[in-house]
C-alpha cells in the first residue's frame, strides 16, 4: 500500500495503516528529531508528537505533496517549538555578510561515507544550536537563505552568517578528528 | 543539497515503538468516530427508498386496480343505456352498489312484464 492510501486510512482511523506507516518512518522521525534536538529524551518526546500530530492531522494532509516532506516539516516544527520554548542556547549578535565565503565543503560524499557519516553527525551534535539547526535544514531541505530565516524567524544575514559559521565549525571539527 | 535519508535514520527502542503506539490510539479512535458520524447512513437511504417504491408501487397497484373497475362498471352502465329505461330505473341501479345484481334484477322485472 503506498504512502497516500495510508493515511487516507490513518484519517478513518485504521490502526494497521498507522503501523504500516509507523514501520516504515520512524527511524526517520525519530532521527531526524535527534539531529536538530541531540538530546535523547527530547527526540524522543519529539517523535511522539510528531506521530500523534500525524494522527491528528491525516484528514488535513493535502495529496499534492509527498507525504514524507509533510511529516518531516511537523517534526522540524515541532522541534523549533521545543527550541525556542527552552531557549537557544547562544544569543544573535549583530550579524553582517561581509566576510561570509563560499566554502567548498563537500558534505555529500561525507555523507556518503559510512566512516565519515558518523563523525559528520558527532561534529554537528557539538555545533552552538542555532548554527546546527540551520545547517540540518539546509541539508535536509535544500533551502534558500530566505527559507531559513524564516524558518528561524530571524534576518537574512543573520542566516547566512549563522550557515557559514556552521560549515566552518563543521570543517574544523572534521579536519581535527582525523 | 542532494542527499539521501541515510545522515537522517536512527534506530529506535522497542520501548520507544510501544509508547508511541499506545500514544496514538486516542486520536486513531477519534479520527475513526469523526469519520462515522461524517459517512452517509445507506441503510436509512436505503430504507427511505425501499418504503417509498413500496408506496408507489402500492399506489399505482391500487389506481389500476380502480381504473378496472371503472371501464367494467362504465361497460356495464352502457349497456344499460340500450335497454330504454326509465329515469326512475337509471336513478334506482346509479344509487346501487352491486351493479351485476340489479342487472339481474331488471331483467326480472322485465320478464314480470
Amino acid at each position: 500500500m503506498d504512502d497516500q492510501a495510508l493515511i487516507r486510512k490513518i484519517a478513518k482511523g485504521d490502526s494497521k495503516a498507522f503501523e504500516s506507516l509507523f514501520q516504515k518512518y520512524k527511524a526517520l522521525v525519530y532521527g531526524y528529531s535527534r539531529r536538530l534536538l541531540v538530546s535523547e529524551s527530547l527526540a524522543e518526546d519529539n517523535a511522539q508528537e510528531t506521530w500523534m500530530k500525524i494522527v491528528q492531522y491525516a484528514h488535513q494532509y493535502q495529496e499534492q505533496g509527498s507525504l514524507k516532506s509533510w511529516m518531516i516539516t511537523i517534526a522540524k516544527n515541532t522541534a523549533l517549538n521545543t527550541l525556542r520554548k527552552r531557549g537557544w542556547e547562544e544569543e544573535l549578535e549583530n550579524e553582517t555578510s561581509e566576510n561570509i565565503q563560499d566554502l567548498s565543503l563537500d558534505l555529500l560524499s561525507m555523507m556518503e561515507n559510512q566512516q565519515t557519516l558518523g563523525k559528520m553527525r558527532k561534529a554537528i551534535e557539538e555545533l552552538p544550536d542555532r548554527q546546527r539547526v540551520i545547517l540540518i535544514l539546509w541539508i535536509s531541505e535544500e533551502k534558500s537563505y530566505e527559507e531559513l530565516a524564516t524558518d528561524l524567524q530571524i534576518n537574512l544575514n543573520a542566516a547566512k552568517v549563522l550557515l557559514f559559521r556552521a560549515k566552518q565549525n563543521l570543517q574544523k571539527m572534521i579536519a581535527e578528528d582525523q | 543539497m542532494k542527499k539521501d535519508d541515510s545522515f537522517f535514520l536512527e534506530n529506535t527502542s522497542p520501548e520507544h515503538d510501544q509508547r508511541i503506539m499506545d500514544s496514538v490510539q486516542e486520536n486513531l479512535i477519534r479520527n475513526r468516530r469523526s469519520y462515522e458520524d461524517k459517512k452517509p447512513n445507506w441503510f436509512s437511504a436505503w430504507s427511505l427508498m425501499g418504503m417509498g417504491l413500496s408506496t408507489a408501487v402500492f399506489a399505482g397497484v391500487l389506481t389500476l386496480l380502480l381504473t378496472t373497475r371503472n371501464r367494467e362498471n362504465g361497460s356495464e352502465l352502457f349497456a344499460f343505456a340500450e335497454l330504454d329505461l326509465t329515469s326512475e330505473e337509471i336513478e334506482f341501479l346509479s344509487t346501487d352498489i352491486e351493479l351485476i345484481e340489479n342487472i339481474e334484477m331488471l331483467e326480472l322485472m322485465e320478464e314480470d312484464v
